[in-house]
C-alpha cells in the first residue's frame, strides 16, 4: 500500500473515532470539526450506502458494457473462432481492471468509495477466472490440478489486493483461497489443522500491531476469522466421522475405494478439541481482549453444543429448549450482576457499558435479528374466517400451530 | 475499538485543549486495547436465551396440550408474561415522549420476551375458546397495538419493529409471503395491502415527527413504510398479466418523489431506496416498451454510468449540506 494512502487511512481512523465519540455524546459536533481540521484527510469517502450502490452499479455497469464490448470487438475481428482468445481477452480485461483500481486508488484518490472497491473485485474474477480458462484450454489440466492452482491463484491475487490497496474481503478471499488449495495436497486434514493452529494468534497480533496500516489490520482480522473457523471445521466430529478430507480429494481423483472410518480415540480427540478450541478462544480473547476471538469463540462453543444435542437427541426436545434458555438467560443475568457491582462495571478490562461504539448499527442488528426470529406469521387474507382444520397465528412475534 | 492511531492522537489532542483529561480516559484505554465493552456480547447471549425459552415454551405447548389442559396452559403463560412485563415496566425508565431509552442492556430483551410470551397466550387463547369467533385474526391488531404501546412506554425500538411487523401480518403481510408472491400467482390483495399498510407506516412516521412524539422512531417507521408502499407497486410493476404500465409509472413517480424528498431531507437510506426503485421502475418500462432484445447491454452499460454520475453529484451535495450545517 503506498505511503500516503496508509498516512490517509491513519488520519481517517482519529476522524472516525471524532464522529463516534461525538455520536456518544461525548464531544461536541464543534470539537469534532476541530479534530478533523487537525487530521485532514485527502481522501475521497463517502457513506455507507453511497458506497454500497457506487460498488453495485460499477460492477453490473462493467458487466453489461463488458458483454456488449467484447461482442463488438470480437465481432469487428470477424467472429469468435475459438474460445482460447476469449479466455486470453478475459484474463488481460481482469489485469486492465487491476490497472483501473490502481490509478482510481492513487490519482483519483478514492478510498471507501465503492468504485475502486467494485473495480478491485472485478480485477480478480477476471484475472482468475481468464487465466484458468486459458490454462485449461492450453494444457488440458486434471480436475485435481484446476482446484488446486484456482484456489491459490484465488489466494495470491487476494492477498495482492489485501496488500496493495486493503480492499475488505480481501482478508478473506486469500485466507479461503489457501484452506481450499490445501484440501488437494496429500494429508490435507493435518495441513488445514498445522496451518490453522499454527497461523492464528500470528494473524491476531497482527490485526493489532501499530506497524501495519488500519486497513491491513482489518484483513488480518478477516484472516483470523477464516483460519478459526478452518480450525474448528477441521476438528468437528461430524467432519472426522465423514471422512470430508478424504471425499474432497476423492472429487478429483479416480483411484476408487471407499475410506475407513476413524478409530474411537480420533473420534474422542475430535470431540475434546470441539470444545477446547473454542473455550481457548474465548480464554485468549479475554485476556488479549481481542473481539473476533470472544465472538467466535461463543459462536463455535454454541455450535459444539448443537452438535452435541444433534447427536445425543436429548428427550422431550422442550425441555432441553427450556434448561438451554434458562442457562443463557441465567448466564447473562449473572454476568449483569457481576459487572454491576465493580467499580466502572468493569472486570480484567472488560465493561458492561456501551462506549463510544457505533450503537446505531448495533442497533440495527438487533432490530433486524429480532425480527428475522420473531416476526408473526402473516394472516392469509383471501380466506377469512376460521378454518377447521387448525390455523397459524400469533402476535407480538409469537407464532405456533395448534 | 482498539486503534493505535487514536491511541497516539489522544494526548496530543487533550494537549490541544480538545479533549478533557476526564473525557480521554475511557477513549484512550479503549484505543490502547485496555478497555473492551462486550454489552454487544451480553446482550447477544440474552437473546439466544430468550429464542430457546419461546422455542420451548412452544414446545411443551404443543407436545402436552391434552396432558396439562389449556386453562392451566393460557395461566401459566400468561403469568410468565405478566411477570416479565411487571419487571421490564419496574426497571423502565421513566416516561417521556422525548428519548427515554434504558440504559440496563437486560431490559429490551426481557420487555421483549414478556411481549413474545402474551402474544402467544393471547394466540392460545383464541385458538382454544375462539373468543373472537370468525373475527380471530384480530388478536394480530391487538397485539400490534399492545406491542406498540409498551415499545413507546419503555421506549424500545426492537418492539417497535416487532408492533410494525404484528400490524403488517395482521394486514397479511410477511416476508416470506413476499418472496413467493414474486415467484408464483399474483395476489391482488396482498400487493394492495402492503400498499396501504406502507402508505399507513409513513402516516404514523410523519404523525411522530410533526407532533414530537417519540421522534426518533420515525426513521424506522417511515423507511419500513417507503419499503412496503415500494414494494407493493413494484410488484405490481412486474406482474405483466396486469395492467402493469400505469402500475410501473405510479412506482417511478413514488420512487422518484421519495428520492427527491429524501435528498431535501438528507436521508441517505430513504435516498437509497428511492434511487434504486426508480432504476428498477425505468428499466422495466424501457425492456418493455423497447422490445429489443439487443437493448438490454446498452441500458444496462449506460444507465449504470448514468447512476454512478448521478449519485456523485447526489452525496457531494449531502456532502456540502453536512458541511454547511457543521459550519
Amino acid at each position: 500500500m503506498r505511503p500516503e494512502i496508509v498516512a490517509a487511512d491513519r488520519q481517517f481512523e482519529v476522524r472516525r473515532a471524532a464522529t463516534q465519540w461525538r455520536k456518544a455524546g461525548e464531544i461536541v459536533a464543534a470539537t469534532e470539526q476541530a479534530i478533523a481540521a487537525l487530521y485532514p484527510d485527502d481522501r475521497v469517502r463517502t457513506t455507507r450506502v453511497f458506497r454500497v450502490l457506487f460498488f453495485f452499479f460499477t460492477w453490473f455497469g462493467w458487466s453489461s458494457a463488458y458483454g456488449l464490448g467484447s461482442a463488438v470487438f470480437f465481432a469487428a475481428l470477424g467472429g469468435l473462432e475459438d474460445s482460447d482468445s476469449f479466455a486470453a481477452f478475459h484474463l488481460l480485461s481482469g489485469l486492465a481492471m487491476l490497472v483501473v483500481a490502481e490509478y482510481l486508488h492513487t490519482h483519483r484518490r478514492l478510498r471507501r468509495f465503492g468504485v475502486e472497491e467494485a473495480a478491485v473485485w472485478i480485477g480478480i474474477g477476471y484475472v482468475v477466472g481468464g487465466g484458468l480458462w486459458l490454462f485449461h484450454r492450453v494444457a488440458d489440466p486434471t480436475l485435481t490440478w484446476m482446484i488446486g492452482l484456482g484456489a491459490w491463484a484465488i489466494a495470491a491475487t487476494g492477498a495482492l489486493a489485501a496488500w496493495r490497496w486493503g480492499t475488505p474481503a480481501t482478508g478473506l478471499l486469500a485466507a479461503g483461497g489457501l484452506f481450499v488449495a490445501l484440501t488437494q495436497v496429500p494429508v490435507a486434514h493435518l495441513a488445514w489443522l498445522v496451518v490453522a493452529l499454527l497461523t492464528a494468534w500470528p494473524l491476531a497480533h497482527l490485526s493489532m500491531a501499530s506497524h501495519i496500516s488500519p486497513q491491513g489490520r482489518r484483513r488480518f482480522r478477516e484472516a483470523f476469522v477464516v483460519v478459526t473457523l478452518a480450525a474448528y471445521f477441521a476438528c468437528h466430529v461430524e467432519v472426522v466421522e465423514a471422512r470430508l478430507f478424504w471425499r474432497f480429494r476423492a472429487v478429483a481423483w479416480t483411484g476408487g475405494g471407499s475410506p475407513s472410518p476413524p478409530s474411537e480415540a480420533v473420534v474422542f480427540a475430535s470431540l475434546l478439541a470441539m470444545v477446547a478450541l473454542p473455550l481457548a478462544w474465548i480464554g485468549l480473547g479475554i485476556a488479549r481482549r481481542y473481539r473476533p476471538a470472544i465472538d467466535l469463540g461463543g459462536i463455535l462453543l454454541l455450535t459444539t453444543v448443537g452438535t452435541f444435542a444433534f447427536r445425543a437427541r436429548p428427550q422431550p426436545e422442550w425441555l432441553f429448549l427450556l434448561a438451554g434458555g434458562i442457562a443463557l438467560s441465567g448466564t447473562a443475568f449473572a454476568l449483569r450482576r457481576q459487572f454491576a457491582r465493580r467499580s466502572g462495571a468493569e472486570w480484567r478490562g472488560l465493561t458492561a457499558l456501551a462506549l463510544a461504539e457505533d450503537q446505531g448499527s448495533a442497533g440495527a442488528v438487533a432490530t433486524l435479528a429480532a425480527l428475522a426470529a420473531f416476526a408473526p406469521a402473516a394472516r392469509t387474507i383471501e380466506k377469512p374466517g376460521f378454518d377447521g382444520s387448525g390455523g397459524e397465528f400469533g402476535g407480538g412475534g409469537a407464532s405456533a400451530k395448534f | 475499538m482498539r486503534s493505535p492511531e487514536v491511541a497516539d492522537a489522544i494526548p496530543a489532542l487533550i494537549q490541544n485543549g480538545l479533549l478533557s483529561p476526564p473525557v480521554a480516559v475511557a477513549p484512550l484505554r479503549v484505543a490502547r486495547g485496555e478497555l473492551l465493552s462486550v454489552r454487544g456480547e451480553l446482550r447477544a447471549v440474552l437473546y439466544i436465551g430468550v429464542l430457546l425459552l419461546v422455542a420451548g415454551v412452544s414446545l411443551l405447548v404443543k407436545e402436552n396440550l391434552d396432558r396439562i389442559g389449556p386453562v392451566t396452559i393460557a395461566v401459566a403463560i400468561g403469568l410468565a408474561a405478566v411477570g416479565c412485563l411487571a419487571w421490564a415496566l419496574h426497571r423502565a425508565p421513566a416516561f417521556r415522549w422525548g428519548m427515554a431509552e434504558s440504559t440496563d442492556w437486560t431490559f429490551d430483551f426481557l420487555l421483549l420476551l414478556g411481549i413474545l410470551l402474551l402474544g402467544a397466550d393471547l394466540a392460545f387463547v383464541e385458538a382454544k375458546f375462539t373468543p373472537l369467533g370468525a373475527n380471530w385474526s384480530y388478536h394480530l391488531l391487538v397485539m400490534s397495538l399492545v406491542t406498540g404501546a409498551f415499545a413507546v412506554r419503555g421506549d424500545s425500538r426492537l418492539c417497535w419493529s416487532l408492533a410494525l411487523s404484528s400490524f403488517a401480518a395482521w394486514r397479511g403481510i410477511a416476508a416470506t409471503r413476499l418472496g413467493s408472491e414474486l415467484l408464483g400467482p399474483s395476489q391482488t390483495p396482498l400487493r394492495i395491502n402492503l400498499i396501504l399498510c406502507g402508505l399507513v407506516f409513513v402516516a404514523l412516521g410523519l404523525a411522530l415527527r410533526r407532533f414530537d412524539r417519540k421522534a426518533h422512531l420515525e426513521p424506522l417507521t417511515t423507511f419500513c413504510g417507503a419499503l412496503a408502499t415500494l414494494g407493493g407497486l413494484g410488484l405490481f410493476a412486474l406482474d405483466e398479466s396486469g395492467a402493469w404500465i400505469p402500475w410501473a409509472v405510479i412506482f417511478l413517480v413514488a420512487s422518484v418523489v421519495l428520492a427527491f424528498l429524501a435528498l431535501r431531507s438528507r436521508r441517505f437510506g430513504l435516498f437509497a431506496l428511492g434511487a434504486v426503485a426508480a432504476y428498477f421502475a425505468t428499466t422495466q418500462l424501457v425492456f418493455k416498451v423497447v422490445r429489443e432484445p439487443f437493448l438490454g447491454c446498452f441500458w444496462f452499460s449506460g444507465s449504470s454510468v448514468g447512476m454512478i454520475v448521478l449519485l456523485f453529484l447526489v452525496q457531494r451535495r449531502f456532502r456540502a449540506a453536512a458541511q454547511e450545517g457543521h459550519e
